[in-house]
Protein backbone atom coordinates (compact mmCIF):
# COMPACT_ATOMS: atom_id res chain seq x y z
CA UNK A 1 0.00 0.00 0.00
CA UNK A 2 1.17 3.47 -1.30
CA UNK A 3 3.05 5.64 1.50
CA UNK A 4 0.93 8.99 0.87
CA UNK A 5 -2.18 10.01 2.72
CA UNK A 6 -6.20 8.84 1.65
CA UNK A 7 -8.28 11.43 1.60
CA UNK A 8 -12.42 9.62 2.99
CA UNK A 9 -15.36 11.25 2.39
CA UNK A 10 -19.33 9.93 2.83
CA UNK A 11 -21.87 11.05 0.41
CA UNK A 12 -24.66 11.40 3.01
CA UNK A 13 -27.16 11.80 0.72
CA UNK A 14 -26.50 8.59 -0.13
CA UNK A 15 -25.68 6.85 2.77
CA UNK A 16 -28.30 3.89 4.00
CA UNK A 17 -26.86 3.85 7.33
CA UNK A 18 -26.16 0.20 6.70
CA UNK A 19 -23.03 0.53 9.25
CA UNK A 20 -21.17 -2.03 7.24
CA UNK A 21 -17.99 0.45 6.93
CA UNK A 22 -18.69 0.95 10.97
CA UNK A 23 -18.50 -2.71 11.16
CA UNK A 24 -14.95 -3.17 9.22
CA UNK A 25 -13.04 -0.18 10.26
CA UNK A 26 -14.53 1.16 13.47
CA UNK A 27 -11.69 3.51 13.51
CA UNK A 28 -12.24 5.39 10.65
CA UNK A 29 -16.30 5.88 10.30
CA UNK A 30 -18.79 6.57 12.95
CA UNK A 31 -22.59 6.97 13.24
CA UNK A 32 -23.86 10.68 13.35
CA UNK A 33 -27.74 11.10 12.91
CA UNK A 34 -28.15 7.38 11.74
CA UNK A 35 -25.09 7.96 8.82
CA UNK A 36 -21.89 7.47 8.30
CA UNK A 37 -19.05 9.68 8.34
CA UNK A 38 -15.46 9.77 8.08
CA UNK A 39 -13.58 10.06 11.86
CA UNK A 40 -10.75 11.95 9.84
CA UNK A 41 -10.49 13.55 6.53
CA UNK A 42 -6.95 12.19 5.97
CA UNK A 43 -5.67 8.96 6.70
CA UNK A 44 -2.61 6.69 6.37
CA UNK A 45 -3.55 3.84 3.59
CA UNK A 46 -5.69 0.85 5.51
CA UNK A 47 -7.00 -2.06 4.56
CA UNK A 48 -10.12 -1.56 6.74
CA UNK A 49 -11.00 1.54 4.62
CA UNK A 50 -10.41 -0.41 1.53
CA UNK A 51 -12.50 -3.25 3.06
CA UNK A 52 -15.47 -0.35 4.03
CA UNK A 53 -14.86 1.15 0.55
CA UNK A 54 -15.79 -2.37 -0.90
CA UNK A 55 -18.48 -3.07 1.41
CA UNK A 56 -20.85 -0.17 1.48
CA UNK A 57 -24.27 -1.15 -0.47
CA UNK A 58 -24.61 1.93 -1.62
CA UNK A 59 -21.07 2.84 -3.09
CA UNK A 60 -21.45 5.88 -0.55
CA UNK A 61 -17.85 5.98 0.44
CA UNK A 62 -14.82 7.83 -1.78
CA UNK A 63 -11.53 7.48 -1.09
CA UNK A 64 -8.86 9.20 -3.12
CA UNK A 65 -4.66 9.08 -2.66
CA UNK A 66 -2.17 11.96 -2.60
CA UNK A 67 -2.49 12.76 -6.11
CA UNK A 68 -6.28 13.00 -6.24
CA UNK A 69 -6.56 9.49 -7.83
CA UNK A 70 -9.71 7.43 -6.86
CA UNK A 71 -8.58 4.45 -4.80
CA UNK A 72 -10.57 1.23 -6.37
CA UNK A 73 -11.57 -1.57 -3.99
CA UNK A 74 -9.85 -4.68 -4.85
CA UNK B 1 -66.31 14.29 0.46
CA UNK B 2 -67.05 12.68 4.09
CA UNK B 3 -63.96 13.57 6.18
CA UNK B 4 -61.61 10.05 6.40
CA UNK B 5 -61.48 8.59 10.19
CA UNK B 6 -58.11 8.33 11.36
CA UNK B 7 -58.64 4.22 12.29
CA UNK B 8 -55.56 1.95 11.87
CA UNK B 9 -56.08 -0.88 10.93
CA UNK B 10 -58.28 -0.13 7.51
CA UNK B 11 -59.70 -1.39 4.84
CA UNK B 12 -60.02 -2.93 2.39
CA UNK B 13 -61.32 0.04 0.43
CA UNK B 14 -60.43 1.43 -2.81
CA UNK B 15 -57.17 3.57 -3.43
CA UNK B 16 -58.32 6.85 -3.11
CA UNK B 17 -59.95 6.31 0.12
CA UNK B 18 -57.05 4.60 1.47
CA UNK B 19 -54.52 7.55 1.18
CA UNK B 20 -56.87 9.61 2.62
CA UNK B 21 -57.30 7.58 6.08
CA UNK B 22 -53.30 7.11 5.83
CA UNK B 23 -53.19 11.25 5.59
CA UNK B 24 -55.39 11.33 8.69
CA UNK B 25 -54.16 9.17 10.48
CA UNK B 26 -50.50 10.80 10.02
CA UNK B 27 -52.05 14.10 10.88
CA UNK B 28 -53.33 12.53 14.07
CA UNK B 29 -50.71 10.70 15.46
CA UNK B 30 -47.31 8.90 14.85
CA UNK B 31 -48.23 5.46 15.74
CA UNK B 32 -50.80 2.96 16.71
CA UNK B 33 -50.81 0.14 19.22
CA UNK B 34 -52.31 -2.78 17.42
CA UNK B 35 -53.24 -6.07 18.09
CA UNK B 36 -52.34 -8.80 15.62
CA UNK B 37 -54.00 -11.85 15.29
CA UNK B 38 -50.34 -13.86 15.88
CA UNK B 39 -47.71 -12.42 18.13
CA UNK B 40 -49.88 -9.94 20.16
CA UNK B 41 -49.57 -5.82 20.57
CA UNK B 42 -47.33 -3.81 18.19
CA UNK B 43 -46.86 -0.36 17.71
CA UNK B 44 -47.32 1.09 14.33
CA UNK B 45 -45.03 3.67 12.98
CA UNK B 46 -47.39 5.99 10.30
CA UNK B 47 -44.69 8.88 9.74
CA UNK B 48 -41.62 9.08 7.54
CA UNK B 49 -39.47 10.32 9.92
CA UNK B 50 -40.19 8.04 13.23
CA UNK B 51 -39.87 5.23 10.75
CA UNK B 52 -35.95 6.41 9.63
CA UNK B 53 -35.32 7.05 13.39
CA UNK B 54 -36.25 3.38 14.64
CA UNK B 55 -34.47 1.70 11.65
CA UNK B 56 -30.94 3.58 12.40
CA UNK B 57 -31.28 3.06 15.91
CA UNK B 58 -29.52 -0.06 17.24
CA UNK B 59 -31.61 -0.04 21.08
CA UNK B 60 -34.29 -1.72 18.19
CA UNK B 61 -33.49 -5.69 17.79
CA UNK B 62 -34.57 -8.27 16.41
CA UNK B 63 -32.76 -11.16 18.34
CA UNK B 64 -35.86 -12.00 20.28
CA UNK B 65 -38.13 -13.49 17.14
CA UNK B 66 -34.73 -15.74 16.56
CA UNK B 67 -35.21 -16.98 20.26
CA UNK B 68 -38.92 -18.28 19.44
CA UNK B 69 -40.97 -15.23 20.22
CA UNK B 70 -43.77 -15.18 17.46
CA UNK B 71 -43.43 -11.77 14.95
CA UNK B 72 -46.73 -9.77 15.81
CA UNK B 73 -47.84 -10.31 11.56
CA UNK B 74 -51.25 -10.75 10.22
CA UNK B 75 -50.16 -14.19 9.96
CA UNK B 76 -47.34 -16.82 11.39
CA UNK B 77 -44.38 -15.61 10.01
CA UNK B 78 -42.59 -18.03 7.79
CA UNK B 79 -40.52 -19.69 10.55
CA UNK B 80 -37.16 -20.45 8.64
CA UNK B 81 -36.89 -16.35 7.74
CA UNK B 82 -37.08 -16.08 11.13
CA UNK B 83 -33.47 -17.70 11.57
CA UNK B 84 -31.47 -15.81 9.43
CA UNK B 85 -30.03 -12.54 8.45
CA UNK B 86 -33.16 -10.21 8.79
CA UNK B 87 -33.38 -11.62 11.91
CA UNK B 88 -30.14 -10.94 13.33
CA UNK B 89 -28.77 -8.01 15.19
CA UNK B 90 -24.72 -7.25 15.19
CA UNK B 91 -22.27 -8.50 15.92
CA UNK B 92 -23.66 -12.32 14.18
CA UNK B 93 -25.40 -10.06 11.97
CA UNK B 94 -22.51 -8.19 10.26
CA UNK B 95 -20.41 -11.01 10.42
CA UNK B 96 -22.95 -12.88 8.60
CA UNK B 97 -24.30 -9.78 6.04
CA UNK B 98 -20.40 -9.39 5.07
CA UNK B 99 -20.27 -12.65 4.05
CA UNK B 100 -22.19 -11.76 0.34
CA UNK B 101 -22.49 -8.18 1.02
CA UNK B 102 -19.23 -7.76 -1.63
CA UNK B 103 -21.18 -9.27 -4.22
CA UNK B 104 -24.50 -7.14 -4.10
CA UNK B 105 -22.85 -3.67 -4.04
CA UNK B 106 -23.78 -0.86 -6.97
CA UNK B 107 -20.40 -1.08 -7.86
CA UNK B 108 -20.17 -4.84 -8.61
CA UNK B 109 -23.95 -5.17 -10.03
CA UNK B 110 -23.49 -2.16 -12.56
CA UNK B 111 -20.93 -4.45 -14.00
CA UNK B 112 -23.51 -6.95 -14.67
CA UNK B 113 -25.90 -4.90 -16.25
CA UNK B 114 -24.32 -5.44 -19.84
CA UNK B 115 -25.26 -9.35 -19.07
CA UNK B 116 -28.63 -8.60 -17.52
CA UNK B 117 -29.45 -6.46 -20.37
CA UNK B 118 -28.50 -9.49 -23.14
CA UNK B 119 -31.24 -11.79 -20.87
CA UNK B 120 -33.80 -9.44 -21.10
CA UNK B 121 -33.51 -8.87 -24.94
CA UNK B 122 -33.45 -12.79 -25.20
CA UNK B 123 -36.16 -12.93 -23.21
CA UNK B 124 -38.42 -10.94 -25.09
CA UNK B 125 -37.06 -11.60 -28.46
CA UNK B 126 -38.64 -15.67 -27.67
CA UNK B 127 -42.06 -13.53 -26.61
CA UNK B 128 -41.75 -12.40 -29.90
CA UNK B 129 -41.09 -15.02 -31.56
CA UNK B 130 -43.90 -17.54 -30.34
CA UNK B 131 -46.11 -13.96 -30.58
CA UNK B 132 -48.63 -13.10 -28.45
CA UNK B 133 -50.90 -12.92 -26.31
CA UNK B 134 -48.05 -14.59 -23.02
CA UNK B 135 -48.40 -14.44 -19.38
CA UNK B 136 -45.45 -12.21 -18.58
CA UNK B 137 -44.88 -13.75 -15.12
CA UNK B 138 -43.85 -16.98 -16.85
CA UNK B 139 -42.52 -15.57 -20.12
CA UNK B 140 -40.52 -12.89 -18.71
CA UNK B 141 -41.09 -11.66 -14.94
CA UNK B 142 -39.69 -14.86 -13.00
CA UNK B 143 -37.45 -15.98 -15.93
CA UNK B 144 -34.99 -12.70 -15.74
CA UNK B 145 -34.15 -12.09 -12.05
CA UNK B 146 -33.97 -16.61 -12.09
CA UNK B 147 -31.43 -16.50 -14.61
CA UNK B 148 -29.56 -13.80 -13.10
CA UNK B 149 -29.23 -15.13 -9.19
CA UNK B 150 -28.87 -18.34 -11.09
CA UNK B 151 -25.83 -17.11 -12.81
CA UNK B 152 -24.41 -15.33 -9.78
CA UNK B 153 -24.78 -17.69 -7.27
CA UNK B 154 -23.87 -20.72 -9.72
CA UNK B 155 -26.73 -22.83 -9.57
CA UNK B 156 -26.97 -24.94 -13.13
CA UNK B 157 -30.36 -25.17 -14.95
CA UNK B 158 -31.25 -28.42 -12.79
CA UNK B 159 -31.61 -26.43 -9.82
CA UNK B 160 -33.33 -23.72 -11.43
CA UNK B 161 -36.19 -24.99 -12.33
CA UNK B 162 -37.22 -25.67 -8.86
CA UNK B 163 -36.79 -22.17 -7.67
CA UNK B 164 -40.22 -21.26 -7.59
CA UNK B 165 -41.13 -24.20 -5.63
CA UNK B 166 -38.43 -23.91 -3.20
CA UNK B 167 -39.16 -19.95 -2.53
CA UNK B 168 -42.66 -20.65 -2.00
CA UNK B 169 -41.96 -23.11 0.62
CA UNK B 170 -39.76 -20.62 2.37
CA UNK B 171 -41.91 -17.82 1.98
CA UNK B 172 -45.34 -19.98 2.66
CA UNK B 173 -47.91 -18.13 5.17
CA UNK B 174 -50.66 -20.48 4.47
CA UNK B 175 -51.93 -22.75 2.02
CA UNK B 176 -49.22 -25.39 2.63
CA UNK B 177 -48.88 -28.44 5.02
CA UNK B 178 -46.20 -28.39 7.68
CA UNK B 179 -45.43 -31.42 6.09
CA UNK B 180 -45.26 -29.76 2.44
CA UNK B 181 -42.96 -27.26 3.67
CA UNK B 182 -40.38 -29.43 5.34
CA UNK B 183 -40.49 -32.00 2.20
CA UNK B 184 -39.66 -28.72 -0.45
CA UNK B 185 -36.86 -27.22 2.13
CA UNK B 186 -35.06 -30.57 2.67
CA UNK B 187 -35.07 -30.61 -0.82
CA UNK B 188 -33.20 -27.41 -1.14
CA UNK B 189 -31.15 -28.01 1.44
CA UNK B 190 -29.98 -31.65 0.23
CA UNK B 191 -29.93 -29.52 -2.93
CA UNK B 192 -27.32 -26.90 -1.92
CA UNK B 193 -25.13 -29.21 0.39
CA UNK B 194 -24.48 -31.42 -2.88
CA UNK B 195 -23.78 -28.71 -4.58
CA UNK B 196 -21.87 -26.69 -2.37
CA UNK B 197 -19.83 -30.04 -2.18
CA UNK B 198 -18.88 -30.17 -5.28
CA UNK B 199 -18.20 -26.42 -5.35
CA UNK B 200 -14.91 -27.13 -2.75
CA UNK B 201 -13.46 -29.73 -4.82
CA UNK B 202 -14.25 -27.48 -8.20
CA UNK B 203 -14.68 -23.85 -7.22
CA UNK B 204 -15.89 -21.79 -9.62
CA UNK B 205 -16.27 -17.56 -9.86
CA UNK B 206 -20.06 -17.51 -8.28
CA UNK B 207 -21.09 -16.45 -5.22
CA UNK B 208 -21.41 -20.33 -3.21
CA UNK B 209 -17.78 -20.81 -4.47
CA UNK B 210 -17.15 -18.05 -2.49
CA UNK B 211 -19.47 -19.13 0.83
CA UNK B 212 -17.97 -21.83 0.64
CA UNK B 213 -14.23 -20.80 0.50
CA UNK B 214 -15.73 -17.98 3.35
CA UNK B 215 -16.37 -21.43 5.28
CA UNK B 216 -13.14 -22.82 4.85
CA UNK B 217 -11.38 -20.06 6.00
CA UNK B 218 -13.10 -19.15 9.18
CA UNK B 219 -13.44 -22.25 11.76
CA UNK B 220 -16.45 -19.96 13.53
CA UNK B 221 -18.73 -20.88 10.31
CA UNK B 222 -20.73 -24.24 10.04
CA UNK B 223 -21.71 -25.68 6.73
CA UNK B 224 -25.34 -25.46 7.99
CA UNK B 225 -24.83 -21.79 8.39
CA UNK B 226 -23.67 -21.36 4.94
CA UNK B 227 -26.55 -23.48 3.26
CA UNK B 228 -28.60 -21.27 5.33
CA UNK B 229 -27.14 -18.20 3.56
CA UNK B 230 -27.52 -19.54 0.51
CA UNK B 231 -31.48 -20.37 1.19
CA UNK B 232 -31.75 -17.19 1.78
CA UNK B 233 -30.53 -16.15 -0.98
CA UNK B 234 -32.43 -18.45 -3.45
CA UNK B 235 -35.70 -17.57 -1.23
CA UNK B 236 -35.36 -13.48 -1.66
CA UNK B 237 -32.93 -13.53 -5.34
CA UNK B 238 -35.84 -13.52 -7.34
CA UNK B 239 -39.22 -13.38 -6.54
CA UNK B 240 -39.64 -10.03 -4.96
CA UNK B 241 -38.08 -8.98 -8.54
CA UNK B 242 -40.49 -10.93 -10.11
CA UNK B 243 -43.42 -9.32 -8.22
CA UNK B 244 -41.71 -5.61 -8.69
CA UNK B 245 -41.34 -6.36 -12.65
CA UNK B 246 -45.24 -7.31 -12.54
CA UNK B 247 -46.01 -4.27 -10.49
CA UNK B 248 -44.23 -2.12 -12.60
CA UNK B 249 -45.93 -3.00 -16.21
CA UNK B 250 -49.63 -3.15 -14.32
CA UNK B 251 -49.02 0.50 -12.93
CA UNK B 252 -47.75 2.21 -15.75
CA UNK B 253 -50.33 0.49 -18.32
CA UNK B 254 -53.08 1.54 -16.10
CA UNK B 255 -52.07 5.42 -15.93
CA UNK B 256 -51.70 6.60 -19.40
CA UNK B 257 -50.61 10.14 -18.85
CA UNK B 258 -47.45 8.29 -16.93
CA UNK B 259 -47.07 5.06 -19.42
CA UNK B 260 -46.80 8.13 -21.74
CA UNK B 261 -44.29 9.83 -20.07
CA UNK B 262 -41.51 6.82 -19.77
CA UNK B 263 -42.16 5.94 -23.63
CA UNK B 264 -40.71 9.47 -24.50
CA UNK B 265 -37.79 9.20 -22.70
CA UNK B 266 -37.65 5.76 -21.39
CA UNK B 267 -33.54 5.08 -20.58
CA UNK B 268 -34.05 9.36 -19.01
CA UNK B 269 -37.06 8.39 -16.89
CA UNK B 270 -36.69 4.59 -15.72
CA UNK B 271 -34.26 4.71 -12.55
CA UNK B 272 -37.00 7.66 -11.21
CA UNK B 273 -39.75 5.73 -12.81
CA UNK B 274 -38.80 2.41 -10.93
CA UNK B 275 -38.21 4.14 -7.76
CA UNK B 276 -41.75 5.26 -8.03
CA UNK B 277 -43.20 1.78 -8.53
CA UNK B 278 -41.69 0.58 -5.67
CA UNK B 279 -43.10 3.43 -3.22
CA UNK B 280 -46.85 3.64 -4.45
CA UNK B 281 -46.94 1.18 -7.50
CA UNK B 282 -49.71 -0.77 -5.51
CA UNK B 283 -52.00 2.09 -5.32
CA UNK B 284 -52.25 2.52 -9.43
CA UNK B 285 -53.95 -0.89 -9.93
CA UNK B 286 -57.97 0.05 -8.79
CA UNK B 287 -57.22 -2.78 -6.41
CA UNK B 288 -58.63 -2.56 -2.78
CA UNK B 289 -56.28 -1.70 -0.20
CA UNK B 290 -56.20 -2.00 3.53
CA UNK B 291 -53.92 -0.92 6.35
CA UNK B 292 -52.37 -3.66 8.60
CA UNK B 293 -48.72 -4.80 8.45
CA UNK B 294 -46.21 -3.37 7.66
CA UNK B 295 -41.98 -4.05 7.42
CA UNK B 296 -41.07 -6.70 9.71
CA UNK B 297 -40.79 -5.85 13.70
CA UNK B 298 -38.37 -4.66 15.93
CA UNK B 299 -38.30 -4.86 19.75
CA UNK B 300 -36.95 -2.37 21.99
CA UNK B 301 -34.52 -3.62 24.25
CA UNK B 302 -34.73 -0.64 26.18
CA UNK B 303 -37.09 1.91 26.77
CA UNK B 304 -37.11 4.67 24.33
CA UNK B 305 -38.71 7.67 23.98
CA UNK B 306 -40.10 8.12 20.28
CA UNK B 307 -42.16 11.33 19.14
CA UNK B 308 -43.35 11.80 22.42
CA UNK B 309 -44.59 8.39 23.02
CA UNK B 310 -43.00 5.62 25.62
CA UNK B 311 -41.85 2.41 24.10
CA UNK B 312 -41.16 0.51 26.79
CA UNK B 313 -38.12 -2.04 27.38
CA UNK B 314 -39.98 -5.41 25.05
CA UNK B 315 -42.51 -3.50 23.01
CA UNK B 316 -42.43 -4.25 19.67
CA UNK B 317 -42.64 -1.18 16.95
CA UNK B 318 -43.15 -1.94 12.99
CA UNK B 319 -42.93 0.66 9.70
CA UNK B 320 -46.71 1.09 8.44
CA UNK B 321 -44.68 1.08 5.29
CA UNK B 322 -47.82 2.46 2.76
CA UNK B 323 -48.55 4.94 5.22
CA UNK B 324 -45.00 6.52 5.58
CA UNK B 325 -44.24 6.03 2.06
CA UNK B 326 -46.84 8.61 1.46
CA UNK B 327 -45.63 10.98 3.61
CA UNK B 328 -46.69 14.75 2.65
CA UNK B 329 -43.79 16.12 4.43
CA UNK B 330 -41.02 14.13 2.22
CA UNK B 331 -42.87 13.21 -0.45
CA UNK B 332 -44.63 16.03 -3.04
CA UNK B 333 -48.15 15.70 -4.05
CA UNK B 334 -47.69 11.52 -2.58
CA UNK B 335 -50.99 10.65 -3.72
CA UNK B 336 -49.91 10.78 -7.21
CA UNK B 337 -48.02 8.74 -9.49
CA UNK B 338 -45.05 9.92 -10.73
CA UNK B 339 -42.34 8.39 -12.42
CA UNK B 340 -40.37 11.46 -12.50
CA UNK B 341 -40.45 12.50 -8.90
CA UNK B 342 -37.10 13.51 -8.10
CA UNK B 343 -37.37 13.11 -4.18
CA UNK B 344 -38.33 9.52 -3.21
CA UNK B 345 -36.71 8.24 -0.17
CA UNK B 346 -39.41 5.37 0.32
CA UNK B 347 -39.05 2.69 2.98
CA UNK B 348 -40.25 -0.17 1.07
CA UNK B 349 -35.99 -1.71 0.65
CA UNK B 350 -35.83 -0.91 4.44
CA UNK B 351 -33.55 1.50 5.75
CA UNK B 352 -30.44 1.11 8.33
CA UNK B 353 -28.76 -2.13 9.33
CA UNK B 354 -31.76 -4.28 7.67
CA UNK B 355 -31.65 -2.43 4.39
CA UNK B 356 -32.50 -5.07 1.31
CA UNK B 357 -28.65 -6.56 0.74
CA UNK B 358 -30.10 -7.24 -3.32
CA UNK B 359 -31.45 -3.62 -3.41
CA UNK B 360 -28.72 -2.45 -6.04
CA UNK B 361 -29.42 -5.81 -7.89
CA UNK B 362 -33.02 -5.45 -7.54
CA UNK B 363 -33.44 -1.80 -8.76
CA UNK B 364 -31.08 -2.32 -11.77
CA UNK B 365 -33.34 -5.43 -12.97
CA UNK B 366 -36.03 -3.43 -12.62
CA UNK B 367 -34.25 -0.90 -14.97
CA UNK B 368 -33.24 -3.02 -17.25
CA UNK B 369 -36.49 -5.54 -17.02
CA UNK B 370 -38.75 -2.95 -17.35
CA UNK B 371 -37.15 -0.18 -19.93
CA UNK B 372 -36.72 -3.12 -22.43
CA UNK B 373 -39.97 -4.33 -22.39
CA UNK B 374 -41.42 -0.69 -23.17
CA UNK B 375 -38.93 -0.21 -25.44
CA UNK B 376 -39.29 -3.40 -27.78
CA UNK B 377 -42.83 -4.07 -27.28
CA UNK B 378 -44.36 -0.04 -27.15
CA UNK B 379 -48.13 -1.59 -27.80
CA UNK B 380 -47.55 -3.91 -24.56
CA UNK B 381 -51.15 -4.28 -22.91
CA UNK B 382 -53.14 -6.38 -20.80
CA UNK B 383 -55.00 -9.05 -22.69
CA UNK B 384 -56.59 -10.11 -19.36
CA UNK B 385 -57.42 -10.51 -15.48
CA UNK B 386 -54.22 -11.06 -13.77
CA UNK B 387 -54.18 -14.28 -11.52
CA UNK B 388 -52.88 -13.47 -7.69
CA UNK B 389 -50.77 -16.03 -6.03
CA UNK B 390 -51.95 -16.42 -1.78
CA UNK B 391 -50.62 -18.01 1.07
CA UNK B 392 -47.18 -16.62 0.12
CA UNK B 393 -45.49 -14.07 1.97
CA UNK B 394 -44.40 -11.76 -0.45
CA UNK B 395 -47.43 -11.81 -2.98
CA UNK B 396 -47.01 -11.54 -6.38
CA UNK B 397 -49.23 -13.69 -9.29
CA UNK B 398 -49.10 -17.09 -11.52
CA UNK B 399 -50.79 -15.37 -14.76
CA UNK B 400 -50.30 -11.61 -15.83
CA UNK B 401 -51.88 -12.26 -19.60
CA UNK B 402 -50.49 -9.67 -21.94
CA UNK B 403 -50.34 -9.06 -25.60
CA UNK B 404 -48.69 -6.45 -28.09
Amino acid sequence: MSGGRWTVEVDRRRCIGNQMCVTAAGDHFVLEDGRSRPVADSVAPSEDVLEALELCPTSAITVRDETGALVEPS
Amino acid sequence: MTVARAEFPFGPVPPAEALQIMRAIRDDRPMTRVTFPVGGECWMLHRHETCRAVLEDRRFVRRPFTDGRPVPYAFAFPAFLTQTLQFMDPPDHTRFRRLVSKAFTLRRVERLRGKVQEVADELVDAMVETGPPANLVESFALRLPIRVIGDMLGVPEDGRGNFVRWSHAMLATSGMTEDEVTEAMTSLYLYLQELMTRKRDDPRDDLLSALVAARDADDRLTDDEIIQIAMLLVAGGFDNTANFIELGVQALLADPGQHAALLADIDGVIPTAVEEILRHGGFVLGREMSGFAGLVPFVASEDVELDGVLIKAGDAVAVDLSTANHDDGVFADSDRFDVTRERNPHLTLSHGLHHCLGAPLARMELQVGIATLFRRLPELKLAGEPVYLEGVLTGGMTDLPVTW
